[in-house]
Parts: C-alpha cells; sequence; structure tokens
C-alpha cells in the first residue's frame, strides 16, 4: 500500500449527468442511456465535443459500451486518451483523474450503465434483444479467466458469496437478520425524498422478514434492484473546473484494495477482506475520516457489505454495527442519521434508488457537496465518504469534497 | 507446472472435453475435472514448500516454485461458509425446493484450503457452518461431480 496522495484535491468533477433509472425502460438500448448521461453531463459542465480528449467507461453485466463506440455516436472529434475497464465505478474514476492529473488529458468523461440481462430480472429474460446482448458471456468463475466453476449449476461467485459470508457473519456473532434489515429499511426510508429511486413504498421490518429468500440468509430486499440507466461524469483539473460552470467537487482521496486470495470461498475472514485494504489505505491517504463526513455513502450492493463498512470503516467494532445503527437511528424518519446528523445514502442506496455499481453513490455526493439535493439536501454538506465495491475483487473508497 | 501427472488412470484429454462440455477448460484444470472421472478431488500442491491450493494454478502462490503437483486430497473438512439457494439459474437436477444447499468445505489437509460444493444426503435443518463432512460424488449429465456428506465420523459420534 501507499500513503502517499500527491494527487490530493488536484482533480475534480465538473459536471454530471444521467439517464434515469427504471426496472425497466423497455425498448431503449445501453448505448441510448450512455449518450443521454454522457451529453448531459457535458453539457452540465458548460462544455461542448471539442472538449473532452478522454473517455473511460464500461458496464458491468453486458460488459457495457466500448469507449470507440461512444466517441464515434458523440463525434468527439479529438481524443487523446481512453480507456475500456470494469465496474465498480471508483475503478473508472481512478483511471480518469490519474490520466488528468499526469497530462494523458485534460478532461475527461466517465460512464456507466446498467443494463438488465435474463440472468437478474424476470422481465428481461422475456426479451428477445436482452437475452441477446449477453450472447456467449460465461457464467460466474469463468469470466476472471481460470475457468473454474466449482459447482454446478452455480458456484461461490458473487452474489452467492455474499450471501454465505452473511451467513458466517450472522452466525460467527448470534446476530439476528433483522441487522441487515435495517440497511434496507434506512434506505428504502432515504429513498421517499429521492424522486429517482425505483423503490419507493416504505418498509417495515415486518415486510423486510416476509421478503422473498433468495440466497439465504439473504432475501430480495438484501440485494440491489437490477434497473436500467447510465451515469457519466466530467473530470478535469481542479483549477479548470474552478473557471466551469459548476461548484468543483474536488476528488481529495481514491483507493482500491484486493488481498492475496480473494475468491469469495478463500477469503480468510471478513476483517481481512480488500475492503479492509481499502479502509486502511484510504485512512492513511486522506486529510478527512468518519468525524469530518457530512455524508457516508456505504456501498450496499448487498445489504452485509453496507454493515460491514462501519465496522470496517471504524464506526463502530466488529459484529456490532447493527448495534450501532440501531443507536443512531431517527424513530421519526425511520433512518440512520449518524449523531443526529449524518445520513447514510440519502437516495435510498443501490437496494432502494437501483443497483448501478457505486455510480449512484458517486452522483449524490456530488449532488450533496454542489447543493443540489433539494429535500434530502445535508445542510452545508463539504466532504463525502464513499465506499463503491464489495468484500473481493472490487472494493473501492473515495473521499471528495468542495473548496 | 512440473510435467504432466497421470494420476487418474488413462483419461485421455478428449475423454475429459467431451464429458465437461459445459466447462471453459484448459491444460492445467483439466486435471483437476479429470480426476473427478475417477472419482478423485485434485487439488495443487507444490513439490517445493508442500503448501495445497485451490485451484489449480501453474505455479505455487506462496513460493512461487514451479513445482506444483495435481494431487487429490482426502476429502475430509468442516463446511466454513453456507448458504440455502431458494432459486437460481434454471437446471434440470436442482429444484431450489427444498433450498439448495451451496458451502465451501475446509480441508483437512491445509488451514484455508477450501472447496466449494453441494451438500448431499443431510437434512435443511442440519446444514450448519462447522458441520464434519467428507466427499462424495454425485452425476450431472451423466458425469461424476463432486459433493459432501456428513461424515460418516461425526454420525458415529453423534455430531
Amino acid at each position: 500500500m501507499s500513503a502517499r496522495n500527491p494527487i490530493k484535491d488536484a482533480t475534480a468533477f465538473a459536471g454530471a449527468g444521467r439517464s434515469p433509472y427504471s426496472r425497466d425502460r423497455g425498448s431503449t438500448t445501453e448505448l441510448t442511456m450512455v449518450l443521454e448521461a454522457c451529453t448531459e453531463a457535458i453539457r452540465d459542465a458548460g462544455l461542448s465535443a471539442a472538449d473532452i480528449d478522454g473517455v473511460v467507461g464500461a458496464g458491468l453485466l453486458t460488459g457495457g459500451i466500448d469507449p470507440a463506440v461512444v466517441i464515434s455516436s458523440l463525434g468527439l472529434p479529438s481524443v487523446g486518451w481512453w480507456l475500456k475497464t470494469v465496474p465498480p465505478i471508483v475503478n473508472h474514476i481512478v483511471a480518469a483523474m490519474n490520466a488528468v492529473w499526469s497530462g494523458a488529458c485534460d478532461t475527461a468523461l466517465v460512464y456507466h450503465s446498467a443494463y438488465r440481462l435474463g440472468g437478474n430480472s424476470r422481465t428481461a429474460a422475456a426479451d428477445p434483444f436482452r437475452s441477446r446482448a449477453a450472447l456467449g458471456l460465461a457464467d460466474g468463475r469463468a469470466q476472471t479467466g481460470d475457468g473454474h466453476s466449482e459447482s454446478e449449476p452455480w458456484g461461490m461467485f458473487g452474489s452467492v458469496g455474499y450471501a454465505a459470508w452473511a451467513g458466517r457473519y450472522l452466525s460467527e456473532y448470534r446476530l439476528p437478520r433483522e441487522q441487515l434489515g435495517l440497511v434496507a429499511i434506512n434506505d428504502r426510508s432515504n429513498a421517499r425524498a429521492n424522486e429517482n429511486a425505483v423503490m419507493r413504498e416504505p418498509l417495515t421490518m415486518a415486510d423486510y422478514l416476509a421478503a422473498r429468500m433468495i440466497r439465504e440468509p439473504l432475501c430480495l430486499l438484501d440485494m440491489d434492484v437490477p434497473i436500467d440507466g447510465a451515469d457519466a461524469f466530467v473530470v478535469t483539473t481542479a483549477e479548470r473546473a474552478r473557471d466551469l460552470t459548476q461548484r468543483p467537487v474536488l476528488i481529495h482521496a481514491a483507493t482500491m484494495g484486493i488481498t492475496a486470495h480473494p475468491e469469495e470461498y478463500l477469503a480468510a475472514d471478513l476483517d481481512s477482506t480488500g475492503q479492509s485494504v481499502v479502509a486502511r489505505d484510504l485512512r492513511a491517504k486522506s486529510d478527512l475520516w468518519t468525524g469530518d463526513m457530512d455524508v457516508f455513502l456505504p456501498y450496499d450492493g448487498f445489504s452485509i457489505v453496507a454493515l460491514r463498512c462501519f465496522e470496517s470503516y471504524g464506526l463502530c467494532g466488529p459484529g456490532e454495527a447493527g448495534d450501532y445503527l440501531t443507536q443512531h437511528w431517527d424513530k421519526e424518519e425511520n433512518r440512520v442519521l449518524i449523531n443526529g446528523r449524518v445520513p447514510v445514502n440519502p437516495h435510498g442506496g443501490s437496494l432502494s434508488e437501483g443497483g448501478s455499481q457505486g455510480a449512484g453513490h458517486v452522483r449524490e455526493a456530488i449532488t450533496q457537496l454542489r447543493g443540489d439535493a433539494g429535500a434530502r439536501q445535508v445542510p452545508d454538506a463539504k466532504v463525502a465518504l464513499l465506499t463503491p465495491g464489495g468484500f473481493f475483487f472490487n472494493a473501492q473508497g473515495l473521499v471528495l469534497r468542495t473548496d | 507446472m512440473s510435467a504432466d501427472v497421470n494420476f487418474g488412470g488413462d483419461v485421455s484429454d478428449e475423454t475429459i472435453l467431451e464429458r465437461y462440455p459445459a466447462i471453459r477448460l484448459d491444460r492445467l484444470n483439466k486435471h483437476h475435472y479429470g480426476g473427478y472421472l475417477s472419482h478423485r478431488l485434485v487439488v495443487g500442491r507444490c513439490a517445493d514448500c508442500g503448501r495445497w491450493h485451490t485451484p489449480l494454478r501453474p505455479r505455487c502462490p506462496e513460493c512461487w516454485a514451479d513445482a506444483v503437483v495435481p494431487t487429490p486430497v482426502s476429502g475430509r473438512g468442516a463446511v466454513h461458509l453456507l448458504t440455502l439457494l431458494h432459486q437460481g439459474p434454471p437446471s434440470a437436477r436442482v429444484t431450489y425446493s427444498p433450498p439448495w444447499p451451496l458451502a465451501a468445505v475446509e480441508l483437512v489437509e491445509q488451514t484455508g484450503l477450501r472447496f466449494v460444493a453441494t451438500i448431499v444426503d443431510c437434512p435443511s435443518d442440519r446444514v450448519r457452518i462447522g458441520l464434519p463432512v467428507e466427499l462424495t460424488w454425485i452425476t450431472r449429465d451423466g458425469a461424476p461431480w463432486p459433493a459432501f456428506r456428513p461424515s460418516s465420523e461425526a454420525a458415529h459420534v453423534g455430531a
């Protein structure tokens, strides 16, 4: 690891755009959504095609749209740096900030798209075009290149691995499922104030406990909501961002983390995961920490990931996150307010706004730090801590701030 | 990896390719899947440092020696991670009712040496983290696949 952070506050988000999240955008295409988000982001920054000289992006389930296709579709006349990468979103952001900072480009367009497929959505399974969207993609572990699928019809990969570790967490600390449910309820309560969230019906603990069990102990409400939608961001130097239209959101620190044997079934324990590496490294790089944050955006693609964030980031001890949430629970609003002040995923997170590999969390942080969050605005928000990604292959962390 | 080790009799590449059509086979993992055909659970073991590993790698992840020998394990261990799938990918063999258990079993050969498979011959309410298990074999599409069942030793002591 490195505690060095010479890029601190040197790059910034200058624009943001979105193609609205939906549980079913029907006949749209993934490229249509990416272009909607990208054009909105570039215009939001007050820029035009000729200003974009770097492009980085991709989505998860289909692999997403190649930068060359985005460059062609938007007619970007002179691009000097581009990269296709894999979500979560901090992969994209780290690439963009380093490219800008090193001089590979001046202004990078960053995009991410989510496009439902048959594997995670019943309505998508009935759509013949969506089944073609992932034609030829191998299942599970085979995607990582070692060809191993230990069990048929499915191994302990991805969501199944999170379910297995959630089970071990609850078993080890002798905790009830209600502790996971607190994460889902907090998100849903927050989604009430976010018109872009796809799940806004109030949720009670009884609703949570009655939800359909999918991968025990994780039920339907412990797993992010599959959506169609896209986000895009414009990253440039902090100096240039200060000359543009929007209040710059500075990238203070960013990290990624992985351990020697990150496979879900091989992870040594929950105290030695990519998430632990990120928490340690981000703390070393950042001048701002949990006591400084005005908004906390722990990743919640699975409820257990967010729950563990409170422990990995030192807000409480191992096994104590559920008690921590209960202690900081605002009964009136039926959500968490840390020390009565700091909301947790005020946009509803992946569990209620919709699953977008952390792109929604970044969008919310930018919205809050610009002061544009309307009914859910945290007063005078200046610092946001984000933890996109999970435990194993894709843990990430991000500290954003304003001047 | 050291020279090809023929641990499973005379299983040809063609046979492994034919029996496991859905697996992205290569010249390394063929030793693992080829082992299934003779009911051996084959993982990596380093001839230099003696450490075991899963999944099979071309070089020892501990000491980096180019001396990995595909070696069968005893198949004894305990459930380390467990989930019950109430739904999952469509399968002619798995109904998910009752929920289909999937376990990461920590094998006795070495701390942290784990392998993932389903649990059979065990009522749902007896499957739990810590359960002592042993290797057994099930058939999928006419080919053997590893599975685990409660260990007979444990049954004797009433565990």
